[in-house]
């Protein structure tokens, strides 16, 4: 009996596991492969061993992409919690207009990454977007270019990312506090502890679970960046919002460098599980000190 | 005497608790007004005529739908609506069968199988669709399923299914008694049936997880369908959304841009004001039980 209930049990998993092993195990496996030989999409191909990877290196496609990822995953990952943090914080208080911030909170998060693009790429269009032209109407001759230059292009998709992330981001923050049992925030009271004390040695504390959630759920967001990229900036002004994702996508596709691609891809898998697992392990501790 | 002088520093009390209110309040409904300013004035320009090009910052003047009109042309409306419900609503389902099954297996398996099928499923969190096209594509073409509505609902739900098993999984681990299970297993109930009429109905909570963390990305995402679906008129909402991408360089064009963005978020901002609850609630389960 026993017996039997485990093989069925073991059936229950097989359409999830044949699906998962189909399009997501096997293409990864696949595009490791690739990575070693110098496919084209087209006709043969060969073997030329780590040599992608070599090229990668030395044009400097890999560092770059690597970098920009990190910057773009700091910014997701800082500001996205920070914003969150305090907006859960102010939404958790007990105000009367409490429930429609909290409906407005999450309206980004309704729009896809493309109508997000869209908002956005007009508030940061130069001379007509809506930053030229509150610029203009404070007296400001300065027509910035947000998107268009090589110094902020980056932060400046990224921050689009924050933007419509964040009320899924503050609703889990706000489910973490409303865990809280209110005697714990009461008897704090009773003993004294300003808001900001209790804010800060109590309910932090106590939600470090949500915030280890929501750290990896931004990373990962972060890491995989590409939907605002690819709408925003095409990954320019020259490679200076080339994310990970991005360049892979622009080489297979507009290059039709598959074995090139794949190299990368096989380099970002490595990078993200190894940054993944550290990031893990390092919260699951601070989590077990405090 | 005293009681009076209570009855003032109450009243003092509640004044000061007043004034803290409104300061509050005022200082967070500013705040979503500069975080809301690109829908705002978004949803202003949508309502303007075609050729309108007169600052953004005048709001909603001279009303028209013109631009409303020239989208919904553009868009294909109701037949892109009905590819996205096509391909959304099949997904979600197969989602959740897959993932209810072979989660609810996971949970329930003896010994380190259990254990390394959990994390198995759960790496696959660091997969990124732009990873693996190539391999993708080219297993999706062997399987003969390039140009129809298959490839990106199997991709959609294979993309899903490692979040999905974890919160599954989890919360038949923390919620569900498997005495439940044990006695209808004595009464003679097969295994299917014990999970279908026992198990799945105490776990609702898990599935509105599911349905709202994976179902609004699959029916916002544009990837997959830009990927698999070449055909003009197989094309979904966040996809078609695309053809406007080229309007961004064209300033005269974006009224008509602006109300294709809201008329491609009407439907899942209906959905959203009706059952914000679940949004919450599916949210909140999918983290803090997660």
């Amino acid at each position: 009996m026993e017996r039997r209930s485990r093989r069925i049990l073991l059936l229950f998993i097989v359409p999830a596991m044949l699906l998962y092993l189909t399009f997501w195990i096997l293409p990864v496996l696949m595009s490791f492969f690739y990575g070693l030989t110098d496919w084209k999409g087209l006709g043969s191909y060969e073997f030329i061993g780590l040599k992608n990877f070599k090229n990668l290196i030395r044009q400097g496609t890999l560092v770059n992409s690597l970098k920009n990822t990190v910057v773009y995953a700091l910014v997701v990952v800082l500001w996205g919690n920070l914003q969150a943090l305090i907006l859960s914080l102010i939404l958790n208080m007990k105000l009367h207009a409490r429930g429609v911030f909290r409906t407005l909170v999450y309206l980004p998060a309704l729009f896809s990454t493309i109508v997000a693009a869209f908002l956005w790429s007009y508030v940061y269009a130069p001379y007509y977007g809506l930053i030229s032209e509150v610029l203009k109407l404070l007296g400001s001759t300065w027509v910035p270019n947000l998107l268009g230059t090589s110094a902020t292009a980056l932060i400046a998709v990224a921050f689009v990312e924050t933007w419509r992330s964040s009320g899924t981001m503050t609703i889990i923050y706000l489910a973490g506090l409303q865990n809280i049992p209110d005697d714990v925030i009461e008897a704090a009271k009773i003993d004294g502890c300003t808001s900001w004390q209790s804010t800060r040695l109590i309910k932090v504390p106590m939600i470090s679970n949500t915030i280890m959630i929501n750290v990896m759920l931004g990373l990962i967001n972060g890491f995989k960046s590409f939907d605002y990229v690819f709408a925003l900036t095409g990954g320019g002004p020259g490679t200076s919002s080339n994310t990970l994702m991005y360049s892979i996508y622009k080489m297979a596709f507009m290059e039709s460098q598959f074995g090139k691609a794949e190299a990368m891809a096989a380099c970002a898998f490595v990078f993200i599980l190894v940054i993944s697992i550290s990031v893990l392990s390092i919260l699951k501790k601070k989590e077990i000190e405090l | 005497m005293a009681s009076m002088q209570m009855a003032i520093t109450l009243k003092e009390k509640q004044r000061r608790a007043l004034i803290k209110e409104i300061a509050i309040t005022a200082v967070i409904a500013v705040f979503f007004l500069v975080f809301l300013s690109p829908v705002i004035i978004a949803l202003s320009g949508s309502f303007r005529g075609v050729r309108d090009t007169s600052s953004y910052l005048y709001l909603f003047q001279n009303v028209s739908l013109e631009s409303y009109k020239a989208a919904w042309g553009k868009m294909y409306y109701f037949r892109s609506l009905k590819n996205s419900v096509i391909v959304t609503f099949s997904a979600v389902i197969l989602l959740l069968l897959a993932s209810s099954l072979a989660g609810y297996a996971i949970a329930r398996l003896r010994g380190k199988l259990g254990n390394f099928l959990q994390v198995f499923f759960l790496a696959g969190m660091i997969v990124s669709a732009q990873m693996s096209i190539i391999p993708m594509y080219r297993i999706v073409n062997a399987l003969h399923m390039s140009n129809s509505f298959a490839a990106p609902i199997s991709m959609y739900v294979t993309a899903s299914i490692p979040f999905s098993i974890f919160l599954y999984t989890n919360f038949i681990k923390s919620g569900v008694p498997y005495a439940l299970e044990e006695a209808a297993r004595i009464d003679g109930a097969g295994m299917l049936r014990i999970f279908f009429q026992i198990v799945m109905p105490l776990t609702k909570p898990a599935l509105v997880s599911i349905v709202i963390t994976q179902g609004v990305p699959i029916w916002n995402d544009f990837f997959f369908s830009m990927l698999f679906l070449s055909a003009p008129e197989q094309k979904t909402l966040p996809l078609i959304m695309l053809n406007f991408i080229g309007d961004m360089e064209n300033a005269t064009q974006w009224n008509m841009l602006f109300a294709a963005c809201f008329l491609s978020s009407i439907p899942v901002i209906a959905v959203y004001s009706f059952l914000q609850r679940y949004f919450v609630a599916g949210l909140a389960t999918g983290s803090v039980k997660g």
